[in-house]
């Protein structure tokens, strides 16, 4: 008996010993963090919405904050019709918006890898440039160019220059909102799908050439099932993206009471009903994971979200022939106009004295540097005199700095562990939760993480109107992106590279510092950069959360859009865009220096 | 003089076993080589030597220092085992220099930077890559790449030092060279080197000592001569010898106290008295036998015991030529065995009949069901 219990005891302390490994002890490490930012939220959401709020606590007699109801959930199924059209509107329009996103995107990642259409560098930049803005940038030199004395506003740029006056369907509703952010968000079709095509392999299209079939039938045969995946990927990120994006609806949808759930769910806590507006979220939700359920059964979701670079084999490429410059400059020429277009008629409006004039010698640099003039944007100072504008700036950029590398060291450790322990459970585990809330809506997961983390838990103190809310829900929400590059940077640096190091005695801190980091650093570099621009121009995820004191530049640029301070948001939404360009540049230009520097980053060899 | 000794060591991946029950005595000084096809554990069992890679159970030991005792519940880290690894891929460090890669294990024992460039430099000389301490090591060929990386080992003067097939990605004019390096390496110091490979001709050319492995287990242990011409079972005897050794099925006898083997159905072969015991009178026993091909002896002309074969294919490489034959035996027309012959043996045709001696001298016998060594 005494022997069995000692080898049983042997048994636990030589597995115990095994399990003491740095990547282990990290990997459970990680489990918890991701719990707390993953897991807990989504419990705390469920909570809350099924408990008495402060507010209704005063209306019952003899009911206490804090209790179990159902009243909430009652409410919303009693009164499910005011629900069906705001789920509607969003439906449509998140459908809509993928639609013009697949075109655009599609179209440009096929002509840019798959002919020789001329100025492909002039193509891809423009089909990227959408993602450094704001998804609602464009909605101001929208309404900037539409307006018009026929709905009751001051005359827009078409109708200053031309007399027409368009009906208040293309300004303001469904179809502007599709229009705009079908062409926000199809840099991300573009990327995911012009991956796809450069990774179908050469030899399968050739193979068909030989056995005689058509250009065209391999087209359809092979190539797009092919990219199928990465198509239907990016349709489902653009459609979750789109039902969970607050900016437009709201700018483009209230003044004419088209509603979308994203919309809703902020009104509800303006009006102090926080509950209704959680049950909403978790509405959202459901729908991107019907999608997403929806999307695995027809295809196998993985493939589609793979942001890592191919092989890069060699193909022939379509020869366009003389079609190919008119070609190029229709899809330049209408990208360009709709993008610089509008960019141009930003600043411009931002340089505009009186509303509804756009003639030159209206010009005036009083939105810009002017003193407070109640005559003019109800009093407010010039955008770069502006003590708010300052302060919500550097707000941002601490959210975006700090938030960004958080989440990119955690990604970092994320990636090391996935990889190191491929296959197993911990791996998966792992990588599967850091996805998650790539599939909640921004809108939404603003909301989780208000429930969450407003009120004190445990030795958690409540962050609602502190910056730490801030950080966590930035790490949270750029965690899946974050991750995925961890892993492909990862994969570049095989295990024989730091066990050759092990074996030479050293330590695991000191392994990991002088031999993954080196190799992984640019990978570190390009996703904190992905995360910063994310950051500096999110807006739905951060609706719900900021407070007086952590006041973002984007929620006050949109709150004097929503107040109908025309020329500042103007003004303010020109400047966010110099700013995000202007430190895109200076990290690329410290990129690039770095970059000089002997450093050999392709490993030797690759892990298979 | 420290042995390094394995007692029981199993290792399971999922539902595989790639370490079964291997125990071990691998003599300080000696050049073991752990041989066997893709699959065959050679690999775990180098890792779980160094350290990388934790047995499931089983004791190791280097010399009277515990490495690994499952029964306790103790295993030692990589880190303190000093023992020196060279990958089948090099693993050199990409962004450092030659000078950065070798001197690294130096500067994890702290020691002094002079001291450290001198070492350094030394070591490089020594392996005739002077000049090249600036180099980054995709700008070096793979020849240089290895030196490298054995430099890199060799400087913290291991007691034990392992390599992972690790002269397969070179050409086979510098494997060659890189074999005689070895060697010198070997017998200029004291050092335990413990070597894994599927090439058999490396094997034989570079062991003191040969473990032949398959499916996780040991099949021999011994030396190279001994591992080839006295292979304990069909397995080893089938994996030495470039080309293989021949094997025909056979039937022992036992007629009036003597033995005999009879091949191809009906020539008898005579088989020395200690064997005799092995069997009752009458008694017979299914056996394979394996002749290698410079142990078959051929002739143009009919000798007293020759066989008659068929010359199915010739291989003319120069210093030696190799025939292929089968026989005109109706059940074994398929089966083909090949000869090797000096340069200076007559020219043959194709066709031509030529005639086999077999000596017990020169064959092994197997017991064809147990697959073990019966003779000698």
């Amino acid at each position: 008996m005494g022997t069995i219990a000692m080898t049983i005891l042997q048994n636990i302390k030589y597995n115990a010993r095994r399990l003491r490994r740095p990547r282990i002890i990290l990997g459970f490490i990680l489990l918890i963090i991701l719990a707390v930012l993953v897991i807990a939220p989504f419990l705390s959401l469920i909570n809350s919405t099924l408990t008495l709020h402060l507010t209704d606590s005063y209306r019952i007699p003899g009911a206490h904050t804090g209790e179990f109801t159902l009243r909430y959930w009652e409410d919303i199924i009693s009164r499910w019709r005011i629900l069906i059209r705001p789920l509607f509107n969003s439906i449509i329009v998140g459908l809509g918006t993928s639609l013009v996103a697949v075109i655009v995107g599609l179209g440009f990642a096929w002509l840019v890898i798959r002919t020789d259409i001329p100025g492909k560098f002039l193509l891809t930049a423009l089909a990227v440039i959408p993602y450094m803005l704001p998804s609602w940038a464009f909605v101001f030199p929208w309404v900037e160019f539409f307006k018009n004395n026929g709905i009751n506003m001051p005359a827009g740029f078409l109708e200053f220059y031309t007399g027409i006056r368009v009906p208040i369907w293309l300004v303001y509703g469904p179809i502007p909102i599709i229009v705009i952010m079908g062409v926000t968000y199809s840099p991300f079709v573009y990327i995911l799908v012009s991956n796809a095509l450069k990774n179908v392999d050469a030899r399968l299209e050739e193979t068909g050439e030989l056995l005689g079939a058509s250009r065209w039938k391999i087209l359809r045969t092979i190539t797009f099932p092919s990219v199928l995946p990465a198509i239907l990927g990016a349709t489902l990120l653009a459609f979750s993206r789109t039902i969970g994006s607050f900016g437009t609806p709201a700018l483009l949808g209230n003044p004419v009471h088209y509603d979308v759930l994203a919309v809703q769910i902020r009104s509800y806590m303006q009006m102090q009903m926080p509950p209704r507006a959680y049950i909403i979220a978790l509405l959202l939700i459901i729908i991107t994971f019907f999608t997403l359920y929806i999307n695995d059964r027809l295809i196998g979701i993985r493939k589609g979200f793979d942001v890592i670079g191919g092989k890069g084999v060699r193909k022939r490429l379509i020869s366009l022939g003389r079609y190919g410059r008119p070609i190029f400059w229709l899809f330049f020429g209408t990208m360009g106009l709709f993008i610089i277009g509008s960019l141009i008629l930003l600043f411009w409006t931002s340089f505009m004295h009186y509303d509804g004039d756009y003639s030159l010698n209206n010009f005036t640099l009083n939105y810009w540097i002017g003193h407070p003039n109640p005559l003019f944007a109800k009093g407010e100072p010039g955008i770069l005199r502006n003590p708010r504008i300052w302060i919500s700036t550097l707000n941002s950029l601490r959210v975006a700095l700090i938030g960004g590398l958080i989440c990119a060291i955690l990604a970092t450790f994320i990636g090391y562990v996935a990889v190191r322990t491929r296959g197993s459970k911990l791996a998966s585990t792992l990588e599967g939760l850091s996805f998650i809330p790539m599939l909640v809506p921004s809108v939404a997961f603003g909301a989780i993480y208000l429930t969450l983390f407003s009120v004190s838990r445990g030795p958690i103190p409540g962050l609602y109107g502190t910056f730490a809310l801030l950080y966590l829900v930035t790490v949270g929400k750029r965690l899946p992106y974050a991750s995925r590059m961890a892993i492909a940077s990862m994969h570049q640096v095989a295990e024989e590279l730091e066990e050759s190091a092990e074996v030479t005695g050293d330590s695991w801190p000191s392994r990991f510092r002088k031999i993954v980091w080196p190799l992984i650093r640019s990978g570190f570099i390009s996703g904190m950069l992905i995360s910063f621009i994310s950051t500096m121009r999110g807006l739905s995820l951060y609706i719900l959360l900021i407070s007086p004191r952590t006041q973002l530049l984007t929620v006050l640029i949109f709150e004097y859009a929503e107040i109908g301070n025309r020329q500042i948001s103007n003004a303010g939404m020109s400047y966010l865009i110099i700013l995000i360009f202007a430190i895109t540049g200076l990290i690329k230009f410290i990129e690039s220096r770095l970059e000089k520097q002997p450093t050999r980053k392709q490993a030797i060899l690759k892990d298979n | 003089m420290t042995r390094i000794s394995m007692k029981g060591i199993s290792k399971t991946f999922g539902n595989v076993k790639a370490v079964d029950n291997v125990s071990l005595e691998i003599e300080s000084g000696s050049f073991t080589t752990f041989l066997g096809p893709s699959g065959c554990g050679k690999t775990t069992l180098l890792r779980i030597i160094t350290g990388l890679e934790e047995p499931d159970r089983g004791q190791l030991y280097h010399g009277d220092k515990v490495f690994v005792d499952t029964d306790r519940g103790f295993i030692l880290p990589a880190r303190e085992r000093s023992m020196g690894l060279v990958f089948q891929s090099y693993a050199l460090w990409p962004h450092m220099t030659v000078y950065e890669n070798v001197a690294y294990g130096l500067r994890v024992k702290k020691v002094s930077n002079n001291e450290i460039k001198k070492r350094v430099l030394d070591i490089l000389d020594k392996l005739q890559m002077k000049g090249l301490e600036e180099r980054y090591p995709n700008e070096l060929s793979g020849g240089q790449q290895q030196r490298v990386a054995l430099a890199r080992m060799l400087i913290i003067d291991p007691k034990v030092l392992l390599l992972d097939e690790p002269l397969s990605n070179l050409d086979a004019k510098l494997r060659m060279t890189m074999r005689a390096e070895l060697k010198r390496l070997h017998s200029s110091t004291n050092m335990n080197i413990i070597y894994v490979t599927h090439d058999q001709i490396e094997a034989m050319s570079l062991s003191t000592h040969i473990a032949v492995m398959k499916d996780g287990k040991i099949q021999q242990y011994d030396s190279p001569q001994n591992v080839y011409s006295r292979s304990a079972n069909l397995f080893v005897a089938d994996f030495m010898g470039n080309p293989s050794v021949n094997l025909l099925e056979g039937e022992i006898e036992k007629k009036e106290g003597r033995c005999t083997v009879r091949i191809l159905g009906k020539y008898d072969l005579a088989l020395p008295d200690n064997l005799s015991s092995r069997l009752r009178e009458g008694q017979k026993e299914k056996v394979i036998m394996a002749v290698s091909p410079e142990n078959t002896r051929v002739a143009t002309n009919k000798t007293r015991n020759g066989i008659p074969a068929r010359v199915y294919a010739l291989f003319d490489f120069g210093s030696d030529i190799y025939i292929n034959m089968n026989f005109f035996e109706e059940n074994f027309q398929k089966t083909l065995i090949i000869a090797r012959v000096d340069k200076d043996f007559p020219s043959l045709q194709l066709d031509e009949t030529i005639y086999i001696e077999f000596s017990s001298r020169s064959f092994n016998l197997y017991n064809q069901e147990s697959e073990l060594l019966i003779l000698p």
